[in-house]
């Protein structure tokens, strides 16, 4: 697939195709450093749904979500090995295409991140990059993509504004909306809502179970109660001696319902951590 | 402005005297007051010392003539300063335009381009460059760049001599300062636009140098003002003969040149001419600092 063939892709994508997994991690490990951060870690992520990856801090969730755009190349001494297909493109391959990989593989950070221009530029700046040069074509773009995290009511009329004026909740459904702007296959979202209040949150999960028919969601939570209203499938993680590891996965009632481990059945019903 | 912003609210009227922890408050209150009061104090000792050294030759020659002459021979009753004026400026802004560019991308590849040890050894140098004595650039300028320029259009002392030299001098200024305000920024700026898959150019180009936009005009404002003020570095190469500037190879005079050059053997109307200099120079200074303000924006990067 090239960067035009997914620039004209639809963002609905017909919802359930039948393919097992759309990201498929085999043996990742990510050290920083000579401090081994995740360790082995194996997961299949299908299409098309919601995977949250939880566990306590410091057990290598973002460092895992990180790898799948490879933003991890940005930290100074983070190495990581193994293999993550996206389909079937290693990502972590040496000569992997980072800026095609980025465009399929949007991400959302914890704190919302608007460039401080106006609504319309932050988009415009994505948009030219991507290739999309007419006004009308950027206009419909715009609109489709705000329409989609329900801010077009609000802010339809007000492209010109700072994006930075915007509330903190309007801000992160923003940043959603550019992300999407580029049409990616994939979101990357790290813990969207921890600096949210409650109605912000709801409306964000909201936006998100809309979402998940035509963009494979991946979400880095803290909150358990947000997983269990929103996830598909679950990957707790875990910490040994300071480097993570995956402990167990499956759909949020297999963990708290059928666990494997006494941890997972621990953390799930808050008597740990 | 983010909803994460702290809104800091003004800290509460200390009450004096009362304990020994208001009592250090209240001493380091004074002090902070008095170092306030101290550079508004050294600031308008200046401008009066300034005021006073002009007041004869303003009232004898009028402050027209300083404007209106068309040449500079204070002795003779000539007190032109237009030609010093333009040479000041034209000297400093050739410099900026030269400098000013080299120091942004100087600061960007320190930011986002050289790694740990190179971006370390880098500011090294830059520093070293702003720490060298202007005397010392000057001394370079007139052995090994003057030469130079007199090879290829004589006499080699020229508007184009202290340009060169001035931009080696100001690229420091302006490299260390948009350096400083690029790394205040916040890094998800950065790190958002390579994640919606923006090329690494693109994202300095169109969102790091736009937000840093303040920070960036600061730093090259400041290396005018450093341009503006440079004595010894830029007399040394320019010529120093008064005339407008209407060539890259013409010999010019600045206004600091034209003080240092004259103060020594000046008396009377002449001397207080040569205050008038001064003052046009705190003008020029002084109006590129309203410039600034009005449509530098904040100093501050946006957060």
């Amino acid at each position: 697939m090239n960067v035009q063939a997914t620039g004209t892709r639809k963002l609905d994508l017909s919802p359930g195709r039948a393919e097992a997994s759309h990201i498929r991690v085999e043996n990742v490990t990510v050290a920083y450093g000579a401090i081994k951060a995740l360790s082995d870690v194996s997961l299949s992520i299908p299409p098309g749904r919601i995977t949250a990856l939880i566990g306590p801090s410091g057990c290598g969730k973002t460092s895992l979500l990180t790898c799948v755009n490879r933003l991890i190349d940005l930290i100074p001494g983070a190495n990581a090995s193994g293999r993550i297909l996206v389909r079937d493109t290693d990502v972590l391959a040496r000569g992997a295409d980072l800026l095609r990989l980025r465009k399929r593989v949007g991400m959302v950070f914890q704190k919302p991140n608007p460039f401080p221009f106006s609504i319309r530029r932050n988009f415009d700046i994505v948009l030219s990059e991507f290739g999309v040069r007419r006004r009308a074509d950027r206009d419909a773009r715009i609109d489709e993509c705000l329409r989609a995290v329900g801010l077009h009511a609000e802010i339809g009329h007000r492209l010109d504004m700072s994006a930075c004026a915007l509330s903190g909740g309007q801000q992160q459904r923003l940043c959603i909306a550019r992300a999407l702007a580029t049409r990616p296959e994939i979101l990357l979202l790290d813990e969207p809502c921890s600096a949210l209040d409650p109605m912000s949150t709801m409306t964000i999960e909201r936006l998100l179970l809309k979402l998940k028919d035509s963009v494979t969601l991946v979400i880095v939570t803290h909150n358990l109660s947000q997983a269990r209203r929103i996830a598909d499938q679950c990957a707790l993680f875990w910490t040994r001696r300071g480097t993570g590891y995956l402990l167990e996965h499956g759909t949020m009632a297999d963990l708290s319902e059928r666990p494997q481990n006494q941890v997972t059945d621990d953390y799930l019903n808050g008597r740990l951590a | 402005m983010t909803s994460s912003q702290t809104i800091i609210s003004r800290p509460p009227r200390i009450r004096l005297f009362r304990g020994p922890l208001a009592l250090k408050d209240a001493v380091f209150v004074v002090v902070l007051w008095a170092s306030g009061v101290l550079a508004i104090g050294a600031m308008a000792g200046v401008l009066i010392v300034l005021a006073i050294g002009s007041a004869p030759a303003l009232t004898e020659a009028g402050l027209g003539a300083f404007v209106a002459d068309g040449d500079w021979y204070p002795t003779a009753g000539e007190y032109g300063l237009v030609a010093m004026v333009a040479a000041t400026l034209a000297v400093s802004a050739g410099a900026l335009a030269v400098a000013g560019p080299l120091g942004i991308l100087c600061a960007v590849y320190i930011r986002y381009y050289a790694g740990d040890v190179a971006g370390a050894a880098f500011r090294v140098v830059l520093m070293t460059l702003a720490a060298i004595p202007s005397v010392v650039y000057g001394l370079w300028g007139m052995t090994v760049l003057v030469p130079h320029i007199a090879a290829w259009q004589p006499p080699g002392t020229s508007l184009l001599a202290g340009v060169i030299v001035l931009s080696i001098m100001v690229l420091p200024t302006v490299a260390v300062l948009a350096e400083a305000g690029l790394r205040q920024l916040p890094a998800s700026l950065y790190l958002g636009s390579l994640a919606l898959g923006c090329a690494r150019h693109a994202a300095i180009k169109r969102i790091v140098l736009s937000s840093a936009k303040g920070a960036v005009a600061a730093a090259c404002m400041l290396g005018l003002a450093r341009a503006l003020g440079e004595t010894m570095a830029v007399l040394m190469v320019v010529g120093n003969a008064v005339a407008m500037p209407d060539s890259p190879f013409a010999s010019v005079r600045t206004l600091p040149a034209n003080i240092a050059l004259e103060m020594a053997y000046a008396i009377d109307v002449h001397r207080s001419a040569l205050f008038v200099s001064g003052l046009f120079l705190m003008a020029m200074v002084g109006l590129l600092l309203v410039l600034r303000r009005c449509w530098g924006g904040a100093d501050a990067p946006q957060s």
